[in-house]
C-alpha cells in the first residue's frame, strides 16, 4: 500500500506526521527544533515542483510513505487523485490519502506564506518551528488514528 | 489513452475543448449558444464538482476524453496527478493532462464567475458563451495539436467493415 500524507506544501505538517509514522520523531515526549530541522525536505519548498509526491521510506507495515503539497486546494486535489486512480482501476486498498491539515495553526500558516510568497526563509522557519512544536500532539493523534486503521486492515488480511 | 482537459471549473473551456476533440462541435465554424449549451456539463458544474474527473466520450482513435475542474492550481495538479500516476505504473502514454486555461478570455472568466459562483445564470451564461465563441478558433488549434499527439495511442476502434459484418 502507498500512504500519501498531504498538506499545503508537502514539506511541513505532512512531512512531520509522516516522520512520526516512520519512527523518526519521538512519540512520548516533546519534539525539539533540531529534530524537526534534521528531517529530509523540511521547509524545502520549490513552488514549481509543488504537488509532486516525495518518497520518504517504508513503514513497519511495509507501506511506501509519501508526502505531497496541495497549496490552497486542500480538497480539490485529493479528490482529483482519488478520481484519477479510480479511472485507472487502482483499488482503494492500494493507497491511502492522509489529511494533515488538522495540525496547521496560525503560526504554521504564516510561516508557509512568508517562506513561499516573500522568500523570508529565516523568519518563516522560526514561525514554522514554533507552530509545529505547538501542534505536535495533533500530529501524534493523526498518526495514532492512521495506525489503528492500518492495524485493522492488517487483521482483515 | 486518457486525455484530461482541465481548467478552473471544468465547465466551459475544458468542456468546449473536449467537445471539439470528440467532434461534438464542427471545427470549421464558430459554435452557437444552442450548440454550446447542448454539450454535457457545459456551464453545469458547481464548486462541489471540482476535483471530479468527468468522462465526455471516446475519440475516433479510441482515446478516452475527460474534463476536470481544478481551480487555480494547474501546475500543482499536473505535478501531483502525473507523479502519482507514475507511482502506480501509469505511463505517459496512458495519460495526458491538457491545461485549457491559457485560452480563456476575460469574458469567459466574468461570465463563468457570475453563472457558476454567483448562480446568476441568466446574466452569466450569455457572457461566457460569447467569450467561448471568441476563443473558439484558438481552442480548435489546441485540440488539433493534442489530436496529433495522441493519434494512434488509443485502443483502435472496430472498423466500419467489421462492424457491418459483425465478425
Amino acid at each position: 500500500m502507498k500512504l500519501f500524507f498531504y498538506c499545503r506544501t508537502g514539506v511541513h505538517t505532512s512531512l512531520i506526521t509522516a516522520a512520526i509514522h516512520l519512527g523518526w520523531l519521538p512519540t512520548h515526549r516533546k519534539v525539539r527544533e533540531a529534530e524537526l530541522v534534521k528531517i529530509p525536505y523540511f521547509n524545502n519548498i520549490d513552488y514549481q515542483l509543488l504537488g509532486t509526491p516525495i518518497f520518504l521510506g517504508y513503514d513497519q507495515f511495509n507501506n511506501q510513505v509519501y508526502t505531497f503539497g496541495t497549496w490552497s486546494e486542500t480538497e480539490v486535489i485529493p479528490k482529483a487523485v482519488d478520481s484519477l486512480l479510480k479511472l485507472h482501476g487502482v483499488n482503494s486498498d492500494q493507497y491511502l490519502l492522509v489529511n494533515t491539515l488538522r495540525m496547521e495553526n496560525l503560526l504554521v500558516r504564516l510561516g508557509v506564506k512568508l517562506a513561499v510568497r516573500f522568500k523570508r526563509k529565516r523568519l518563516a522557519e522560526a514561525l514554522l518551528l514554533g507552530g509545529l512544536i505547538k501542534a505536535y500532539p495533533t500530529g501524534l493523534d493523526i498518526v495514532r488514528e492512521l495506525r489503528q486503521t492500518l492495524e485493522k486492515e492488517a487483521e482483515w488480511v | 489513452m486518457k486525455v484530461i482537459y482541465h481548467c478552473y471549473g471544468g465547465s466551459h473551456s475544458s468542456v468546449t475543448a473536449a467537445a471539439i476533440h470528440l467532434a461534438m462541435l464542427p471545427e470549421s465554424q464558430r459554435p452557437t449558444l444552442t450548440s454550446l449549451t447542448e454539450i454535457p456539463y457545459y456551464d453545469g458544474q458547481v464548486s462541489k464538482d471540482h476535483g471530479i474527473i468527468r468522462y465526455m466520450g471516446n475519440d475516433v482513435h479510441g482515446n478516452q476524453i475527460y474534463v476536470l475542474g481544478r481551480r487555480n492550481t494547474a501546475i500543482i495538479t499536473q505535478n501531483c496527478l502525473n507523479g502519482i500516476a507514475q507511482l502506480f505504473g501509469i505511463t505517459p502514454d496512458e495519460l495526458l493532462l491538457v491545461d485549457v486555461m491559457p485560452y480563456v478570455n476575460w469574458m469567459m472568466m466574468v461570465g463563468g464567475y457570475l453563472s457558476r459562483r454567483m448562480g446568476w445564470v441568466r446574466i452569466g451564461r450569455p457572457i461566457v458563451v460569447m467569450g467561448t465563441i471568441i476563443s473558439f478558433p484558438k481552442m480548435v488549434g489546441l485540440v488539433q495539436r493534442i489530436r496529433l499527439q495522441v493519434a494512434g495511442k488509443g485502443r483502435p476502434l472496430v472498423s466500419n467493415y467489421e462492424q457491418q459484418y459483425d465478425y
